[in-house]
This record gives structure tokens, sequence and C-alpha cells, in this order.
């Protein structure tokens, strides 16, 4: 029982940093360039990717002992696609301005690879209890570190955290100079190589610690 | 995964994609409805940010202060046919895109005038008197029309002269994403600014791009988009048909005077 539990917890934490699907799989970094502008839009994004993630892990489980292996894929896509269409719409309801800020970005969830990465590796060969779990985690992992360098972003590049003024930007009166750099989708780019480094660093040095 | 009939895959298939249609469907039937309501302050923001009365959209104006603003906007509901334009009219009254389907509030366009490729048009049609100050009135016009996937919806915005563009702004597309999208974008819509719809002989001359074959005069000269041919295309042609005779060309030019 012990073991089970273990299991469970380790679904869901192992992917929060350990093995994020971002700095460790390397998955899913077009939308992180892409929706890292700003801390709102990308908290929207990661909480839709968590939702898609957590339930098209759940529904290919469940169904994973059915599906055909010739069209396996297909099916697995039109589940995800489903789940998209869904999110987009409850999005477009919920939330008309975030929806037209993202426009394209919470339909191309159903490219991201992160979430067929997780549905083919692991919802088709674990228990629906796992692979929700797994999804779950898997979310939080890619939620942590987009909102990180959308923060960071927003941040240096704007002077705001969630359009909340840090720094007074000079056209308000203050003296802080806005860096456009990190407006730019390259400006992800570094940051996420930087943080991936610092990662993959921090979690060899524990490593070679044992 | 051990025998796979032919019937099997085919049925799995058939559940699946059901319960997928199921689920998709009802998300959309159910939250429709409460997509329409969310339609109305859009459709403020995006009157007023033609008009010049709110910036873009990053700029915060809560909802309140846009329907204060919106008080200053007389608006009227123009009869296309007669263009003849009545005042007892409330924003959000009629639903030209609605109407346009129905056979008695809207006519079908010849082939050789649908410009725009909107098939029908609405007989009635709002539009926005804008009094920003006691001497200046802008006038704001609804456009849509055929881009390159999908339908283009807009507004443009017109100064005291009624030929004089103030600005104008498409609120809803589907064009390619990055390329066609473009024409949303701020840099793009600027130029449009200052330009001229009609010569003096009241014939339409605005172009857009190299869609009239001689360059026109800087006046009336929109530059297109690279990559984005087939948009821009739609959006002369929106513009075109717009304020052609089926359009507002008449209303505009009793106007004038």
């Amino acid at each position: 029982m012990r073991v089970l539990n273990n299991q469970y917890i380790v679904s869901l934490t192992r992917p929060l940093i350990e093995n994020n699907p971002i700095s460790i799989q390397i998955l899913g970094l077009c939308s992180a360039l892409a929706i890292t502008q700003a801390v709102r839009p990308a908290l929207i994004m990661a909480t839709a990717v968590i939702v898609i993630l957590a339930f098209s892990n759940l529904i290919i489980s469940l169904i994973r002992h059915f599906l055909p292996s010739s069209i396996r894929l297909i099916l697995k896509m039109t589940v995800i696609a489903s789940a998209v269409i869904v999110v987009d719409e409850i999005i477009k309801t919920f939330a008309p301005d975030m929806s037209q800020l993202l426009s394209v970005f919470i339909a191309l969830i159903v490219t991201n690879c992160i979430i067929l990465g997780r549905v083919e590796s692991f919802a088709s060969s674990h228990s629906p209890g796992l692979s929700f779990l797994d999804g779950l985690g898997n979310g939080i992992g890619y939620a942590l570190l987009i909102i990180l360098v959308a923060f960071i972003r927003e941040l240096v590049g704007k002077g705001t955290v969630l359009d909340f003024p840090v720094f007074e930007s000079i056209e308000q009166g203050g003296d802080y100079i806005q860096n456009e750099f990190m407006a730019l989708p390259a400006s992800a780019f570094f940051i996420l190589a930087l943080l991936t480094w610092g990662i993959k660093a921090a979690l060899q040095a524990r490593t070679s610690e044992d | 995964m051990q025998q796979e009939s032919l019937a099997k895959t085919l049925s799995i298939a058939f559940i699946v994609i059901l319960f997928c249609a199921l689920l998709v469907s009802s998300a959309v039937v159910y939250l429709r409805p409460l997509q329409a309501a969310n339609e109305a302050p859009l459709s403020y923001r995006n009157i007023l940010e033609v008009a010049g009365l709110v910036g873009q959209r990053t700029s915060k104006t809560s909802e309140e202060d846009m329907l204060a603003l919106f008080q200053q906007i007389e608006t009227q509901l123009l009869d296309l046919n007669t263009s003849r334009a009545t005042t007892q009219y409330q924003h959000n009254q009629l639903n030209f895109r609605s109407s346009s389907n129905d056979p008695q509030t809207s006519i079908v366009i010849e082939k050789k005038f649908d410009k725009a490729m909107i098939q029908r048009r609405p007989n009635k049609i709002p539009v926005y008197w804008v009094h920003s100050d006691e001497t200046t009135t802008k006038l704001v016009l609804p456009i849509y029309g055929k881009g390159m996937w999908s339908m283009i919806y807009g507004y443009i915005a017109l100064e005291q002269d009624l030929n004089t563009i103030s600005g104008i702004g498409f609120y809803e597309q589907g064009d390619t994403p990055g390329i066609g999208e473009k024409i949303q974008e701020k840099r793009w819509l600027a130029q449009w600014q200052g330009k001229k719809l009609y010569d003096e002989n009241n014939e339409l001359a605005l172009n857009v791009d190299s869609k009239i074959k001689k360059f026109g005069e800087k006046n009336f000269q929109i530059d297109g988009i690279s990559g984005a041919t087939k948009t821009v295309n739609g959006v002369f042609n929106i513009i075109h048909y717009w304020f052609g005779s089926q359009g507002y060309r008449t209303f505009l030019i009793e106007h004038k005077s």
C-alpha cells in the first residue's frame, strides 16, 4: 500500500522540477515562447494546459485497452482536440479579453508536444488514477516554468507584475526604462535556456552528492 | 492488442468520435448564449477605439467608463435601400449579422456587385455619430466582408468631411495568425489615418496595395502587407463594397452638403 501511495505522489511531484516538461523534457517550447510576455495570459494558458493534460490523460487511460494500435494516434489526437475545443470555448465565454489576447495559442494546445507526449508515453500504459495525476503534475510543471518566465519578462520588460506597477516607467513619471527586448519572444529563449541550465546543474550536483 | 479485426477498429473509432462530437457540440451549444452576452461590451469598445475615444486594447478602461463614453455617441439606424437614417435607435437593438440572413430584412447581392463576398446585405445597419467636442463630429460605420479564410468585421471612422479616414479597426477575423492577422496591428492601421475615400468627382479612389492599377496619389494609397496579399485584397474589397453604391455612398454624399 505504501509503495502504491508513493507511486501516486511520485507521478504528481516528479514532473514539477525533476522531470519538468519544459526544462528537462524540452517539450512545449513554442507556446512557452509565445505567451510568456505577461503573467496574466501565462496564467490562463497554464490553467488551460493543466486541465487539458489531466483530462486527456484520464480519458485515454480509461480506454487504453480498447484502442486499436493501427489508429491509436488518430484517436488520441481526436480526444485531445476535443478537450482543447471545450476549454477554448469556456475561455471565450468567461474571459473574452484573454481569449483575444491569446488568440490562436489556446487552439494550438492541440499540437503542444507535452500533451501527446504524456498521453502516448504514460497514459497508454498506466491506470487512470496515475495518469490523471501525471497529467496534473506535468501541467503544473509547465505552469511553474512559464509563469516564472512570464514574471521575469513582465517585470523587466514593462516594470509590472499582473499589470500592477512595480517600477514606475518613465512614461508614468517614474525612472524605469522599459526593456523592450523582454517584450520579444527571443528573450524567452534566453530565460528558458538559463533556467534549464540552472535546474539541470542543480539536479546533477544533488545526484553526485548522494 | 492481439486481435484487431476491421469491425472492432471501426466500431472503436466510431464510439470515440461520437463521444468527442457530443462533448464538443454540447460545449458549443450551451456556451453560445453566454458568449453572445459578451459581445455587447466588446462592441462598445470597438466603436470607441476606432473613434479614438479610448486607447488600444492594452489600455484599461472599465466597462462603466466605456458606457459613459458611449453616451456621447448618437446612434442611428441607416436604411441602406433609401439611405435614410432614423434616430430612434438604441445600440444593440439590431444584430445586423442575424438580420442579414433573414430574407425579410436583407437583400441578395448580385454576384457582380458582391465585392465583399457577403452574399446578402442587411437592409438596415447602425451608424454612430461621435460628438467628441462641440465643433467636431466623426462618423463610425460598420464594415465587413471576406478575407482569405474568414469573415472580417470592423469599424471605420470618418472625419467631419465624411471623406477623410480618421481611424479603422478590425475586431474579428480568422485569417492566418501572424500573417493575415496583421491587419489588426496598430502599425498597419495607423497609415489609414488622414487618407481619403473619394476623389473630387466623388469616385471611390482609395487604393490598397496595388489593387487599382496605377498607384494612386499619396492621399488615397494604403500599403499592403507582404505575405498577406489575399487578406489585404479582402480589406480593399470590403471598403469598395461598403463605400460603393450599395453601401454608404449615397448617405455620405447627402450628408456632406
